[in-house]
């Protein structure tokens, strides 16, 4: 489980600085617009539905990261009267796979959608409302003084017991339910189960996990408000404008409460609402939306109860260091064109990817110090475990701190990364060093 | 009920108490320095080591498994400067990074301060700022606050929010903290209560009412209510309600051996291959004198040649063959010198099982000379630091050396006082077997039958040592109170117990109608097994 995370957390934050990379295009093409319509069978329209941009690729290759992970994969909205729907300001560079979900009809996947081939028709099946026993999970999204919250996002998680034993996407489950005016929701599912485990967002509340809730009645689940947490972004104890500021859980377990991105004002202030309670938290400057080489490291912060407002003072900003690399094939095969080098942060909900020069070498600056994984892909080939700092666990990376200017050489070979005997276990401390300095392969491996 | 019967006990226990105080002095003089015995190069070596040194050296909770890591461990808990060292290992630099051995030293430091006591007190305002460093770290010093006790009540609202956190120890230190708290307990309820606590926190913390001690029937109206829901959680309640069977907490009788196969060929050869195979060691056991011979012999080189799985099984079996095992007296002692405690205890009571089953002392040549040896090797364990070390040495020396029961029930006695020690039942009940000579345990294991915990294992024990028509009753008085316990596994021994007592039980017939009613089955068919045993007993004139 804590792999899958690890991999979900890589790709997150990737996504994201592939998009920064992408900036300059868009600004040329401009952020298309989706719009489309919501129909039942006999083509009418259908209002209220909630359309969500479920998930994003690119519109061209293969793509590494996370397909969830997308900021604009939190963009969704309602269809009118109409059943006519439009989602502002999407990646021109990738085509999307929506949900659309209302309580009256089957949720409705639409594949490889993309925004510059116009409207798009998407027709609903209707089902049945009443659902066999232990097949739905019902509930009221409630406000702290229980009043309703209407339009709450409930997404699945987990269920098991009786037929089930499932998480994230998994089939025959509506995968997201909205709540509807009197703040009540229902999954429906295919297979019997015991209990389900779902998650819980919706504007002015903290997000909220309902863990293990019973298919055997109707659960009131309240949210609340959640904390503030403020900071200041400065350099040289002077406050500095529009930085890109992250905040993300430290616990990455089932506890993990996601991510949360703002900028610093004109004062260098930054806040952030709706923070869930009783967390620990990075607080840190995104390492693509910083002040050039200048980045502000993670920082811990302490969240307590609901109403509370955390200042966290000043996140300074230093200048980070720089990492170089070289990529060599052991088989001295050139590279192929458009290799990328992944790198990140191992606290934050950061990463950045880098572009590899044909003679294999690559180089960034602005790298805070701190811990990283650095990941690279090319076709046939795995990270060699001649690479001092290679993930012995998961492969494909290398992991370690990044103190100062670095320099990384990373050997790749043919083959396949063969996952280690877990069951086995004797993998040693140094499975994945985390808190050691960054190294590939020793230089004597050049002669390869 | 209660109050029937302890009027007659509790001046029982104030003569007795007073002899038994006087038996643990005259014990606590002879262990003036518990590493004493034990290499002493080390504990001269230790003594010039300066707190730094010593602390590197310690390995975080080995003190349990590692004579030498008992012997630091000692050391530095002895060092007058002890507390503030720790304080400044505690304390976190937030000037320059962190590394993984700061983290490490910091855990360490919070370990051992929970191990400190009273003297820890200054330390807590530290250990608190410590709740908000890495999470191994709040691990640590969450447990600190579990061994510190009442000592770290400073830690309360601390100790509430980290409940809030998920913290999986926080409540089991709470509750070590301020047992009888309602507001406490509230506080645990309201978090387990909450579905937007992740389960494994809420299922860790269910275990936690183990140590909950409110007097109110609060904790039992919310394990009930949990008992009865269809999640995870329900398995503990209904373990702590004693409602779910389980093999640890019920009465057991010994099984038999699980293989039928007697060909010693066959045995001997499933052993040569696998010398952890316990069944085929226990069938050779039922064999003539050369296959048993052999089983040694196979089991000797194993342990030599380091082919065993667990040193500590196989030490264990070699007990079966009694006598014949005495070839195997030379590695038991080195098992029993050795630096781990595992091996060593149960190389000490496998020499006491051999010796006590061929009275080798009386043997010639090397035979006696490893006898002699072995004897010394289990009196220096007397004076070790580990309290189950000492316990098992002087158990071991009332087996091997009979004539000397009474001085060493001395040592024996003052290890069962230990509260707590999870070999106390175990040891408490087994006195027993030392029968009518061992009748100075008699004042301990009377004050032990009003204990909630030992009650069972006392009357156990006293039944063996003064099996008279007074001390049956007074046994049966005890245990028909005792029919109520917490526990499932003393409420099955205490009916089982007065079956056995038969007819002098009478007293208890009321008790264990209300028990053959229980919707606790297997308790309820026990208590009319008992009733049988007791009214049939009456009808013979026994």
């Amino acid at each position: 489980m804590k792999f899958q995370w690890m991999a979900l957390i890589m790709g997150c934050g990737l996504a994201a600085s592939e998009i920064s990379a992408a900036t300059a295009d868009q600004e040329k093409i401009g952020n298309p617009n989706l719009r489309g319509r919501v129909v039942n069978g006999e083509e009418k329209p259908v209002a209220d539905s909630t359309v969500f941009i479920y998930s994003g690729g690119p519109r061209a290759g293969a793509s590494m990261f996370c397909p969830t992970c997308y900021p604009d994969c939190r963009k969704h909205t309602q269809t009118d009267a109409n059943g006519e729907f439009q989602i502002e300001s999407l990646d021109p560079t990738l085509v999307f796979r929506l949900l659309v979900v209302n309580k009256e009809y089957k949720p409705q996947f639409v594949a490889k959608t993309d925004p510059f081939k116009g409207p798009v028709q998407i027709a609903l099946e209707r089902r049945k409302n009443e659902f066999p026993e232990h097949q739905a999970l019902r509930g009221r999204i409630l406000a702290p003084d229980g009043s309703p919250i209407k339009r709450a996002v409930v997404n699945f998680d987990f269920f098991g017991g009786r037929e089930a034993n499932c998480g994230g996407q998994c089939d025959g489950v509506d995968l997201v339910a909205v709540a509807d005016d009197e703040g009540r929701f229902t999954i429906g599912a295919e297979k019997q189960f015991d209990w389900m485990t779902v998650k819980v967002e919706t504007p002015g509340f903290a997000r909220r996990t309902f863990f293990q809730l019973s298919s055997e009645k109707v659960h009131d689940l309240k949210m609340t408000e959640g904390a503030i947490v403020s900071g200041r972004v400065v350099k040289d104890g002077k406050p500095v404008a529009g930085v890109a500021v992250g905040l993300v859980s430290v616990d990455r377990s089932e506890n993990f409460t996601g991510n949360y991105d703002t900028f610093s004002d004109a004062e260098g202030q930054f806040h952030f609402f709706n923070v869930p309670p009783y967390h620990m938290y990075y607080a840190y400057s995104l390492m693509d939306r910083s002040l050039g080489e200048y980045v502000a490291p993670a920082t811990k912060v302490r969240v307590t109860a609901d109403g509370t407002h955390k200042e966290i003072g000043d996140l300074p900003m230093l200048k980070g260091s720089t990492l170089k690399g070289k990529i060599r094939l052991s088989d001295g095969k050139p590279l192929p064109a458009d290799v990328l080098v992944s790198l990140g942060r191992n606290g934050p909900w950061d990463s950045k990817s880098i572009a590899v020069a044909a003679d294999g070498t690559f180089e960034t600056r602005g790298v805070p110090v701190e811990a990283y994984s650095l990941s690279v892909h090319v076709p046939g080939y795995m990270v060699s475990g001649r690479n001092k700092s290679l993930d012995r666990l998961n492969g494909g990376s290398l992991v370690g701190r990044i103190n100062s200017d670095t320099f990384v050489q990373v050997l790749m070979e043919p083959g396949k990364f063969a996952p280690p005997d877990f069951l086995a276990g004797g993998f040693g401390p140094d499975a994945q060093p985390y808190d050691k300095p960054m190294e590939g392969a020793s230089v004597a491996a050049d002669s390869l | 009920m209660n109050g029937k019967f302890s009027r007659p006990l509790c001046r029982w226990r104030a003569f007795w108490a007073s002899a038994f105080l006087a038996l643990v002095g005259i014990a606590s003089n002879c262990a003036a320095d518990p590493a004493e015995r034990w290499n002493p190069e080390l504990l001269r070596t230790v003594k010039m080591l300066s707190m730094e040194e010593l602390f590197a050296r310690y390995k975080t909770g080995f003190d349990f498994s590692s004579r030498s890591q008992a012997v630091y461990f000692h050391e530095i808990a002895e060092r007058t400067n002890a507390v503030d060292f720790l304080c400044g290992m505690l304390r976190k630099d937030r000037l320059s990074a962190d590394t993984k051995e700061r983290i490490e030293a910091r855990e360490k430091a919070a370990y051992l301060m929970g191990k400190m006591g009273e003297r820890a007190k200054p330390g807590v305002p530290l250990l608190i700022a410590a709740l908000e460093d890495e999470d191994d770290v709040r691990r640590l010093v969450t447990s600190a606050f579990a061994d510190l006790g009442p000592v770290a009540i400073e830690a309360e609202p601390a100790l509430l929010e980290e409940l809030h956190f998920q913290n999986t120890q926080a409540a089991r230190a709470l509750f070590k903290i301020n047992p009888t708290s309602e507001e406490v307990l509230s506080a645990v309820i309201e978090r387990v209560s909450d579905p937007s606590m992740e389960v494994g926190f809420r299922v860790q913390t269910m275990d936690a009412f183990y140590e909950c001690k409110v007097k109110s029937d609060h904790k039992k109206r919310f394990l009930e209510e949990v008992a009865s829901g269809p999640t995870g959680l329900a398995d503990s309640a209904k373990r702590q309600l004693g409602l779910m069977p389980s093999k640890l907490r019920r009465y057991a009788p010994p099984q038999p051996p699980l293989t039928n196969e007697t060909n010693a060929t066959v045995l001997l050869e499933r052993l040569r291959s696998n010398p952890d195979d316990r069944m085929a060691a226990e069938a050779l056991t039922k064999l003539g004198r050369e296959p048993r011979a052999q089983a040694v012999q196979i089991l000797m080189d194993a342990l030599e040649q380091k082919r065993v799985r667990y040193a500590i099984n196989a030490l264990s079996m070699l007990a079966f063959f009694g006598a014949d095992a005495k070839p195997a007296l030379p590695i038991l002692i080195k098992f029993a010198e050795g630096d781990e405690y595992g091996p060593a205890n149960n190389a000490i009571a496998t020499i006491g099982e051999i010796e006590a089953a061929s009275n080798s002392i009386e043997a010639i040549g090397e035979v006696a000379s490893d006898a002699r040896e072995a004897k010394r090797v289990v009196e220096a364990a007397l004076r070790d630091p580990n309290p189950l070390l000492r316990w098992r040495a002087a158990n071991t020396l009332c087996l091997i050396d009979p004539d000397k029961l009474e001085e060493h029930l001395v040592p024996l006695l003052e290890a069962l006082q230990r509260e707590g020690a999870d070999y106390r039942a175990y040891g408490i009940r087994t006195l027993g077997k030392f029968g009518i000579r061992a009748k100075q345990a008699v004042p301990m294991l009377t004050g032990l039958l009003e204990s909630e915990t030992q009650c069972t294992s006392a009357a156990d024990a006293l039944l063996k040592i003064q099996p008279d028509s007074s001390t049956k009753r007074k046994v049966a008085r005890a245990l028909a109170g005792h029919l109520k316990n917490e526990s499932a596994y003393e409420r099955d021994s205490a009916a089982k117990l007065l079956g056995e007592i038969g007819s002098e039980a009478m007293e208890a017939l009321p008790e264990l109608h209300e028990a053959a009613r229980s919707s606790d089955l297997e308790f309820a068919n026990i208590a009319k097994e008992a009733i049988e045993k007791i009214e049939g007993g009456k009808k013979e004139g026994i």
